[in-house]
């Protein structure tokens, strides 16, 4: 009886580590130390036409922590390991909730002030460096309006963004040739 | 729509560099990227083996349950030479090679009981009496009480590859550093069933799958389309504490032998102790089907024409390839010295019965190319350490710092500084452990370990950490 019972302890224990060995360690290490650095995790699509270049994509974002989407533009023509600079976001070059809908996978870029060459785009999708609940002023959140030391939908504004944000996703890069 | 295919594809640029190399193309300071090692598949299963190895020894010395190893791995200043595809201009690019390591080990007594309610009780007793040496239970922790026979499992598992990383200014909303991956990707897992009872014997047998997955050209990965997956075998064994019997092979070729006798535990079967100033001694022989006239090999096997007299090519089918075999005998010696202070060494020697065409001296004025000089002396380093809680059972601090020597073919390819084979270097690191959690971090440059790893990392800086967590 002994010897059934441990039997059938190992049996089960080796159906658990079989099941959780076979994920590979390799990749296991890979997506911890992906974690830590922000690797391109998602892909979009860009397209040219005269004056705009348009940005799709496909990313289900129903994260209670999402702030919005930033689109991302290389600050070198036709230099794909190029810096990028900021194209657009919720604020800026100016106020525009399309980057802020969780539901949109589209947006246009005005590009007619660019050289003509091959840029890249790439698109980051942006949270909230702490949960509602955290949102406090003692965590560094400009808590404005409503309740004392609440979070809510009037405290969701520019410098709070500014300042307690970070890229939660970054997308691949995409290349475009305009004219 | 222009989809970037900002990346040409992976293979046509190793094909390129890999022709170039054939054909001659030498740059002393190693800017084309030739990814010697990293291809090597028998060298990797070497690397991911010694890697199952090592932390394996650690587990059995202090007879644990449970082991959980992470480690992380940094070699920064990767120059790379890209061709722009917009501009059909090269480039040299820094990138940065990742690597990972992680293990996963579960073991069950199948005949016995567990025993101790931690790694600090099974060694020291549970009266909690005696000092760092063991002396409280048994008279040298090396050779213990034949009570269990332990199954065990174990996942290993090794990625490496290229990164490179972008700045992104958002603006008022700050910078902010990604990365992408470049090139291949390399994936080693061992998966091995194991049967420990000490003193008598271990043995350990898997399966090494050497794995290659090529990025997304936008940088994505997907990590179901692997581009190249090697199967090998393996079984690593140790009988009445002081014979180690390694084998590896694949489907249809041995690949490597190990044979290495633990002088002192050979010692002890007919002594009552040995001294504990004596040094432990460990003299290991080693075959290694090393080179087999692969694209990635340095050398061509034999001579430099194949069976039907042509110039051996980096695309001729495997049935012309000759396959060469690199033996060595090493030597590795520890003593404790006073304290907390001990010291390591190691010895290598090669040899080979093969004759070995150095790829990179074939020249117009001389296709055939010349033929490789081994040098006796692979691989030794010196290191000492000190362990600054050595009065304590399980709470080590331990500095140690070393040089080394380390010779290797491919090294004037990949080195920055100077064209020649052997390689000078060191390391620093720091080690915390318990008897439950432990810490290490790791400096070196040109240390024969990482080397021996990744002959790519040559006179480049690398820094490692890693943690663990046991029962």
């Amino acid at each position: 009886m002994i010897f059934i019972k441990r039997y059938f302890r190992i049996v089960s224990l080796l159906l658990v580590v079989v099941s959780f060995l076979s994920a590979g360690c390799s990749y296991i290490s890979d997506s911890i130390e992906g974690a830590i650095s922000n690797r391109a995790s998602f892909s979009i699509e860009a397209s040219y036409s005269s004056p705009n270049v348009t940005v799709t994509w496909d990313v289900d974002n129903s994260d209670e922590n999402f702030a919005g989407y930033e689109l991302y533009i290389t600050t070198e023509v036709n230099n794909e390991f190029s810096g990028y600079e900021l194209a657009k976001s919720r604020y800026q070059p100016s106020t525009d909730l399309l980057m802020y809908s969780s539901s949109i996978g589209s947006i246009d870029y005005n590009v007619l002030s660019l050289d003509a060459g091959r840029y890249f785009f790439r698109l980051g999708v942006i949270h909230w460096d702490d949960d509602v609940s955290d949102r406090t002023t003692e965590n560094g959140y400009n808590i404005t309006a409503g309740t004392v030391d609440e979070w809510d939908a009037a405290d969701d504004i520019e410098p709070n963004y500014n300042a307690k944000t970070k890229i939660d996703a970054i997308s691949g890069l995409v290349a475009v040739d305009i004219d | 729509m222009v989809n970037g295919r900002i990346f040409m594809k992976l293979r046509f640029l190793f094909i390129m560099g890999i022709l170039l190399f054939s054909a001659g193309f030498f740059a002393a300071d190693a800017e084309v990227y030739e990814a010697s090692t990293l291809h090597n598949a028998v060298s990797r299963s070497e690397t991911v083996q010694d890697l199952f190895t090592e932390r394996w020894k650690t587990i059995m010395d202090n007879e644990q349950y449970f082991d959980f190893y992470g480690r992380l791995n940094w070699i920064p200043g990767f120059s790379i030479n890209t061709i722009n595809k917009r501009t059909g201009e090269k480039e040299s690019v820094d990138m940065t090679l990742v690597r990972t390591y992680g293990s996963l080990t579960l073991a069950f007594p199948i005949l016995g009981e567990y025993s101790g309610k931690s790694v600090e009780e099974r060694i020291y007793g549970a009266d909690d009496s005696g000092n760092k040496d063991g002396t409280s239970k048994k008279e040298d922790s090396s050779y213990v009480d034949a009570d269990k026979l332990l199954l065990a499992f174990t996942a290993t598992g090794f990625h490496y590859g290229l990164t490179s990383s972008s700045s992104i200014d958002r603006g008022t909303a700050g910078t902010e550093t990604i990365t992408d991956y470049r090139y291949t990707q390399f994936f080693d897992d061992i998966f091995a069933a194991s049967l420990v009872y000490r003193p008598y014997f271990f043995i350990h047998g898997g399966v090494v799958l050497n794995n290659q997955i090529d990025p997304n050209d936008d940088g994505t990965m997907s990590y179901g389309d692997f581009s190249d997956l090697r199967i090998r075998y393996f079984v690593s064994s140790n009988i009445l504490s002081f014979l180690n019997l390694n084998a590896a092979t694949t489907t249809d070729r041995f690949e490597s032998l190990a044979v290495g006798i633990i002088v002192n535990n050979l010692v002890k079967m007919v002594a009552d102790k040995v001294n504990f100033y004596v040094p432990a001694f460990t003299v290991t022989y080693k075959n290694l089907a090393l080179y087999n006239d692969e694209a990635w090999d340095p050398v061509w096997v034999g001579i430099s024409r194949d069976s039907n007299g042509d110039l051996k090519t980096s695309i001729m089918t495997d049935s012309l390839k000759e396959h060469g075999t690199l033996h060595t005998i090493s030597l590795l010696g520890h003593q404790a010295i006073i304290g907390g202070l001990s010291l390591n060494l190691f010895l290598e020697f090669q040899f080979t019965f093969s004759t070995l065409i150095e790829k990179k001296t074939q020249l117009t004025a001389n296709p055939e190319g010349d033929e490789v000089n081994l040098s006796p002396l692979k691989e030794g380093y010196l290191s000492l350490s000190y362990d600054f809680f050595s009065d304590e059972k399980y709470n080590n601090l331990i500095l140690e710092g070393g040089a080394s020597y380390y010779w290797d073919i491919s090294a004037p390819v990949h080195r920055v500084y100077g064209t020649g084979y052997g390689l000078w270097g060191g390391f620093l690191s720091l080690k915390w452990e318990t008897a439950i959690v432990g810490f290490s971090t790791k400096v070196a440059f040109n240390d024969s370990d990482e080397l021996r790893k990744l002959i790519e990392a040559s006179d480049k800086f690398m820094v490692d950490v890693s943690v663990f967590c046991r029962y």
